[in-house]
C-alpha cells in the first residue's frame, strides 16, 4: 500500500484505563476519512497517536510501512499537518507570518526562510482565499477567518496527510462549508483524516467513515454503510431516520427526540421508514 | 507591502537601540565624581581595544578611573540588564503569560537563597567566588526542583510549571527570611544580606565581567535561534508539535538557558527587580510579539536600561549609593502602570 497510514492492533492506556483497544485501520491517500463517535470515544486520542504526540501502549503505527516512532518530529511534520481544535491565536502576528510558519519543518534552526518558502506560503494563501488577510493581524480576524488562515498554514507544510480535529465545530455555516470544501478540493493529492461531530457534514464530505465507541471501532466503510439508524442508536442512543438527499447526493440523518413515541413514531415505524428510504 | 515596511521598521529599531546602547555606555562611564569629558571617555575606551593607541589629553588617574572602576561596572550592568530582559521575554513567551518573569521559575529566589547562605555562613568573606557560585547554583537547583515538581509522565504543562514556580519560590523566600532573621543580630551581616537582596553593582570589576560573559553571551545567542520555535509555541503545544517542534526538549532547553541567564545575573548583581518583566513588555508594545525581533531588541533595551538605572544609583544621593532594585522598581513600576492604563487594549492582545 503506497502513501497510507496504517494502524496495527493499536491500544492506548492511561493509568491502567483503556482509551483505545486493538484498533486496526488504514487511512488511504486521496480519500477523506471521517472519524466519528460520541464524546470520549477516543477520536482525538487516535488523532494524537497518528500525529505521534503520544505513543501507543501496544501495536504499531506506520506511514508507508515505516514506524512513525522512527521519524523525527520535523520529518513527521513534513509528512503530515494538523489543524487543531484549540489553537491560541490571540497574538498580534501578521497572517502572512503565521502561514509562513508552515515552512518551519523544512528549515533548520540556523537556516532562514527561502524564496521558495515565501512562494509556497503565497500560493496556499491564494488557494484558501486568505491572501486578502496577508497584511492583517490574526488576532483581529473572526473565528472563521482565523481557522481558514490556519488551514492555509497546514497546507503550507505541503503534507501528504492532513489531520483535522473538529475544524468547524464552533464556526458559522458559511465558514463550515467553506473550510470543508477547501479540504475536499485538496483530497486529490493528500490523505485526509477528519474528526467530526456533525454526522450530516461527515456524511456529506467524507468518502469513508470510521465509527468509534468506547475505544473500539464499531463500523467502517462508506457513509451509507456506517450511518445506519441501528449504528446511530447503538452508539449515540438516539433514534434517527436516514434518507438520501438528492441535492447533496449524499445521505443525511434526521434525528428524532429521545423517546420518539412523542412524535408519533415507535421503533418499528423508524425501522420501516429506514428500509423504505435506504432501498428506494 | 507591509511585510517589507515591517523589515525596514525592525532594522531602524535595532540600529537605534545599538546607537542608544553605545550612548548610554559612554555617558554612564563619563559621569561620576571625578570629571572626565565625553570625548576623553570615548578616547580611553577606544584605547582599551588591542592594537589601538591614541594620543590623549587625559591623565593616568582619569584613565584608571574609566578602565578599572567605571567601565567594568557599566559593562556588567549592560550584560546583566540584557540577560534579565531576554530571559523575561523567553519566559513570557513560553508561559503565554505577560505576567511571567524570570522569577517565576524559581531562579531569582533560589539564587537569593544561595547568596544569602554564602554570606551568612561566612564563605563569602573567605573566598571571592563563594557568593556568585553559591547564588548561581541556587538558581539552577531551584529551577530544576520547579521543573521536577511540574513534570508528570514526561510532560510539563506550563500552568503546573507556574504553580510549582510560585510554591517553590515561596519556600525559598521564607528560608531566606529565616536566615536574615538569624543574621540580623549582627548588624554588619544583616546589612550585607539586605543590601544584596536589593541588588547592586557597586565595586563590580573585570573579574565579574569575565565570570558573566562566557555564560550570558552564548546563552543569549542560542536563545536567539529559538525565536521561530517560540513563535510557533505561542499558538499552543499540540499545533507546535504538528509543525515539527519537539515541545518537551525545546521547553527544557529554554528553561535551562533562562535559568543560566538569571542565575548569572543574580550572582553578579543581586536580586534586580522589574527588568525581566517591564523591558520585554515595552518592547512588545513597540515591535509586537514576534520573537524574531522581540528577543534581540529586549536584550538591547535591557542592556541600555540597567546602566542608566545604575548611574542614577551612584550619582543621585552621592556620597551614598542607592540599591539598584530601588531604582529599577521606581522607574519600572510607574512606567508599567502608565502602559497598562494608556494602552489596555494592546496589552491585552500581547
Amino acid at each position: 500500500m503506497i502513501h497510507s497510514i496504517s494502524l496495527n492492533e493499536v491500544s492506548y492506556k492511561v493509568k491502567g484505563k483503556r482509551i483505545l483497544s486493538d484498533i486496526s485501520l488504514n487511512f488511504p491517500p486521496s480519500r477523506i476519512t471521517g472519524l466519528i463517535g460520541p464524546n470520549g470515544s477516543g477520536k482525538t486520542t487516535l488523532l494524537r497517536l497518528i500525529l505521534g504526540t503520544i505513543l501507543p501502549t501496544s501495536g504499531t503505527i506506520e506511514i508507508d510501512g515505516r514506524n512513525i516512532s522512527s521519524y523525527s518530529r520535523k520529518e513527521l511534520a513534513r509528512e503530515m499537518a494538523i489543524l487543531c481544535q484549540n489553537t491560541f491565536s490571540n497574538f498580534a502576528f501578521l497572517c502572512h507570518d503565521v502561514v509562513l510558519m508552515g515552512r518551519d519543518p523544512y528549515r533548520g534552526r540556523f537556516e532562514p526562510m527561502l524564496a521558495e518558502d515565501y512562494k509556497i506560503a503565497a500560493e496556499m494563501m491564494k488557494l484558501t482565499d486568505t491572501d486578502q488577510f496577508r497584511d492583517r493581524l490574526i488576532n483581529e480576524l473572526s473565528g472563521g477567518e482565523e481557522q481558514t488562515v490556519l488551514l492555509g498554514r497546514a497546507l503550507t507544510q505541503t503534507p501528504r496527510f492532513l489531520l483535522l480535529d473538529e475544524p468547524t465545530s464552533h464556526l458559522d455555516i458559511y465558514h463550515q462549508i467553506k473550510i470543508l470544501e477547501l479540504i475536499k478540493n485538496q483530497a486529490y493529492n493528500m490523505g485526509i483524516v477528519l474528526v467530526m461531530h456533525d454526522l450530516n457534514m461527515a456524511a456529506r464530505f467524507c468518502d469513508r467513515l470510521v465509527l468509534l465507541s468506547k475505544g473500539r471501532v464499531i463500523a467502517q466503510g462508506t457513509p451509507v454503510e456506517v450511518l445506519t439508524p441501528s449504528h446511530v442508536k447503538a452508539v449515540f442512543h438516539t433514534d434517527s431516520v436516514v434518507r438520501h438527499d438528492p441535492v447533496l447526493k449524499a445521505i443525511q440523518l434526521t434525528f428524532l427526540n429521545n423517546g420518539s413515541i412523542n412524535q408519533g413514531f415507535n421503533h418499528q415505524d423508524v425501522k420501516e421508514m429506514d428500509l423504505c428510504l435506504t432501498n428506494p | 507591502m507591509i511585510a517589507i515596511e515591517k523589515d525596514k521598521k525592525y532594522f531602524t529599531i535595532v540600529i537605534f537601540l545599538l546607537f542608544f546602547l553605545s550612548l548610554v555606555v559612554v555617558a554612564a562611564t563619563a559621569l561620576g565624581s571625578v570629571t572626565v569629558s565625553f570625548q576623553e571617555t570615548v578616547g580611553i575606551i577606544i584605547n582599551k581595544i588591542p592594537f589601538v593607541s591614541l594620543d590623549g589629553t587625559w591623565t593616568k588617574a582619569q584613565e584608571l578611573i574609566i578602565t578599572e572602576v567605571r567601565l567594568p561596572r557599566v559593562l556588567v550592568a549592560a550584560l546583566v540588564g540584557g540577560a534579565l530582559a531576554i530571559a523575561g521575554a523567553v519566559i513570557q513567551g513560553l508561559f503565554r503569560n505577560p505576567m511571567a518573569d524570570p522569577g517565576i521559575i524559581g531562579a531569582t529566589s533560589g539564587g537569593a537563597l544561595g547568596a544569602v547562605l554564602a554570606i551568612y555562613l561566612g564563605w563569602a568573606s573567605y573566598y571571592f567566588y563563594a557568593l556568585p557560585v553559591s547564588a548561581f547554583l541556587g538558581a539552577l537547583i531551584a529551577t530544576f526542583i520547579v521543573y521536577l515538581i511540574a513534570t508528570d509522565h514526561g510532560k510539563t504543562p506550563v500552568n503546573l510549571l507556574l504553580l510549582s514556580g510560585i510554591a517553590v519560590g515561596g519556600v525559598m523566600i521564607s528560608l531566606t527570611s529565616f536566615i536574615l532573621s538569624l543574621a540580623i543580630k549582627n548588624y554588619e551581616l544583616g546589612r550585607q544580606i539586605i543590601f544584596w537582596l536589593m541588588g547592586g553593582l557597586d565595586g563590580r570589576s573585570w573579574t565579574h565581567l569575565k565570570m558573566s560573559v562566557p555564560i550570558i553571551l552564548p546563552a543569549t545567542l542560542i536563545i536567539l535561534t529559538y525565536a521561530r520555535d517560540l513563535n510557533i509555541m505561542l499558538f499552543g503545544e499540540e499545533s507546535a508539535q504538528g509543525l515539527g517542534i519537539d515541545v518537551k526538549w525545546t521547553k527544557r532547553i529554554l528553561l535551562f538557558l533562562t535559568s543560566l541567564l538569571t542565575g548569572v545575573s543574580v550572582s553578579v548583581g543581586g536580586s534586580i527587580g522589574f527588568v525581566g518583566l517591564v523591558i520585554p513588555h515595552i518592547m512588545r508594545l513597540i515591535v509586537g510579539p514576534d520573537h524574531r525581533i522581540l528577543l534581540g531588541t529586549s536584550f538591547l533595551a535591557g542592556a541600555s536600561f540597567l546602566p542608566l538605572a545604575d548611574l542614577i544609583c551612584r550619582t543621585i544621593i552621592r556620597p551614598e549609593e542607592l540599591r539598584i532594585s530601588v531604582v529599577t522598581s521606581c522607574i519600572g513600576g510607574p512606567l508599567f502602570i502608565y502602559l497598562l492604563i494608556k494602552r489596555k487594549d494592546e496589552v491585552k492582545s500581547l
